[in-house]
């Protein structure tokens, strides 16, 4: 019965594929490639965090010994600190910067194009290239620009990357930098839906600018306010090329971070098995927030 | 009545001077590093160590960009990623138009699961995929080859859902009637879904470029040879040795950092338009 069920489902779809086969050909290229170079090495990630991998010759099973040991790896700790630090400070700082500008952007005012695309350019700007920019701009000593614009205002020049204290907020002011026009849009679309009458009835009703702000613009912005958190939390807890251009992990691991971590592991230390459990263990996390995400715009959006 | 009326206005020209002082400084914040790139760029080697600074070059000079490319061969990272890229924004545009027609126009068995799949995919987070795309890479054979870098990027969700959302707004008779004429169906992809979608493929055309442009990680791994190199991974592993040459090595990394930033604000300038209408999309969705 069973199997007969199952023959008659494939010679369905051997017909369907024979008679109507240019959508499988039209997708087969995308397929190939995103089969190939994303969902299976993905996949492959998994069986890797098993073994003690090798990427040429024979790789030794190890069983759930590299989910259960990596904590004794150096630093690993630390990385995962620095990451959570990074992702505290990033997403709150890059929000609520974003959500100012395009309320700002949002009011009747002149050069919004001009504005929206000085606003932009990090946005556009290779990360590599801002990071050696911002490296520069944070130089220690006297010809730093930053030592010489907190100089203008009577402080003491600071070695801004090399300081253990200062290096991770620093290299978190660069990301938000960054990071503010793209966001800034996504918050200008929002708040573009947002009716005009909404806030006329509230002015009437003699709601101040902050009272405005809070029973109207922040609730009905809320999903949109969901997803930038998201999608900056999942960006950073996967920030790579500012460390690796700016500090390095340094000073003294200060600013290692998981994905810098991962990449050491790797390619610098050969560990393969290790690395492909860490990252298992980041795509879960990140996973996990996803999930999350999902579930509260359901409850969002009735 | 005259008297109520000043203080609100009053009170509403000093709320407009507020909004344009805090976005001027903004506007200010996102910029000014951007002309001490170039200011620096500009500067001879004891300029950029002069103290107090110097914040306009006096003289200019091209000196920075010169050794950039006799030196260190900027001009040969330039056109590898120039050409990296444009592989990279062609095999997009048509793998993507393809597979975006194929699930905003036609009806096959498994076009939900597989589109459904494909969107599930995008949680994959590019972190994990560093060591086992390696591994694929290596198995291939590709590991020093730019073929490394073009294909497996050449592909990306985002895109395929872009082009099919725009697809999907293309009247069906458009291509009945092509039918009916006799066309096959290459061509009716060819003769009326390309150039009617012009600015998906133009939003799609963009996103491919800047992000192979911009790509790092990727390039680090797999280029192995310096002749091989972008323009990212030079500037970020040369800095020691610029460090080593020069008196002061500033000048010339931020005349590489212009020469990786222009052409980027370039497209971008150019194309706004498409940047902007792929972005809401993006957002909209979610």
């Amino acid at each position: 019965m069973i199997s007969r069920f199952f023959r008659r489902r494939i010679n369905a779809i051997v017909h369907e594929i024979r008679f109507n086969f240019w959508p499988y050909l039209f997708v087969l290229p995308a397929l190939l490639i995103l089969g190939s170079f994303l969902i299976y090495p993905a996949l492959s990630a998994f069986r890797m965090s098993f073994f003690d991998w090798q990427l040429l010759g024979d790789s030794e099973f190890v069983g759930l010994d590299n989910y259960l040991r990596f904590w004794e790896l150096p630093n690993v700790k630390t990385a995962i600190f620095n990451t959570l630090q990074y992702t505290l400070l990033n997403v709150p700082g890059t929000l609520f910067a974003s959500l100012f500008i395009a309320i700002l952007l949002n009011q009747e005012i002149r050069g919004r194009a001009w504005f929206r695309v000085l606003f932009y350019l990090p946005v556009i700007s290779s990360d590599v290239a801002v990071s050696l920019l911002w490296k520069w701009i944070y130089w220690a000593g006297e010809r730093g620009l930053l030592n010489n614009v907190i100089g203008l205002l009577g402080f003491a020049p600071q070695d801004w990357l090399g300081d253990p204290d200062l290096a991770m907020p620093m290299v978190v002011l660069l990301t938000i930098w960054k990071g503010v026009g793209i966001n800034m849009l996504i918050f200008l679309a929002g708040l573009q839906a947002i009716p005009r009458d909404l806030y006329e009835s509230a002015q009437v009703d003699g709601a101040s600018i902050w009272g405005q702000f809070r029973y109207v613009t922040w609730p009905l912005l809320r999903p949109v306010t969901l997803v930038v958190a998201l999608l900056l939390t999942i960006s950073s807890l996967q920030v790579f090329t500012p460390i690796f251009v700016m500090t390095g992990g340094g000073p003294a691991n200060h600013t290692l971070t998981i994905a810098f971590y991962i990449y050491n592991t790797a390619f610098r230390n050969g560990l393969y098995g290790f690395a492909a459990a860490i990252s298992y263990i980041l795509f879960g996390f990140i996973l996990a927030l996803t999930i999350i995400q999902r579930r509260i715009f359901r409850d969002v959006s009735f | 009545m005259r008297l109520a009326i000043i203080p609100v206005n009053r009170d509403k020209s000093l709320r407009r001077s507020i909004i344009y002082a805090c976005l001027i400084i903004g506007a200010v914040v996102s910029s000014f590093p951007f002309f001490w790139m170039i200011s620096t760029a500009l500067k001879t080697p004891e300029q950029v160590l002069a103290i107090p600074i110097h914040w306009i070059p006096d003289p200019f000079t091209l000196e920075n960009f010169e050794t950039a490319f006799r030196r260190f061969d900027f001009l040969r990272y330039f056109l590898n990623t120039l050409f990296i890229s444009s592989s990279v924004t062609i095999l997009s545009v048509v793998i993507c138009s393809l597979a975006g027609y194929a699930f905003a126009k036609k009806r096959f068995w498994g076009r939900d699961i597989i589109f459904n799949i494909l969107l599930a995919t995008l949680t994959i987070p590019g972190a994990v995929l560093m060591v086992p795309l390696f591994q694929v890479i290596l198995n291939l054979g590709w590991i020093n080859s730019y073929i490394g870098i073009i294909v497996p990027f050449s592909v990306s969700v985002t895109n395929i859902f872009l082009m099919r959302q725009y697809i999907s707004t293309i009247p069906s008779e458009l291509e009945e009637a092509a039918r009916l004429d006799g066309a096959s169906e290459i061509g009716i992809w060819w003769r009326i879904i390309l150039p009617l979608s012009k600015p998906a493929i133009a939003t799609v055309a963009i996103f491919s470029f800047v992000g192979a442009w911009d790509g790092f990680l990727w390039p680090l791994i797999v280029l192995k040879q310096k002749e091989m190199w972008t323009l990212n991974v030079a500037l970020g592993l040369l800095q020691s040795e610029f460090i080593a040459a020069e008196g002061s090595p500033w000048g010339v990394m931020m005349s590489g950092s212009i020469l990786v930033i222009l052409p980027l604000i370039g497209v971008f300038l150019s194309l706004q338009r498409y940047f902007l209408s792929g972005l809401t999309i993006g957002a909209v969705k979610g």
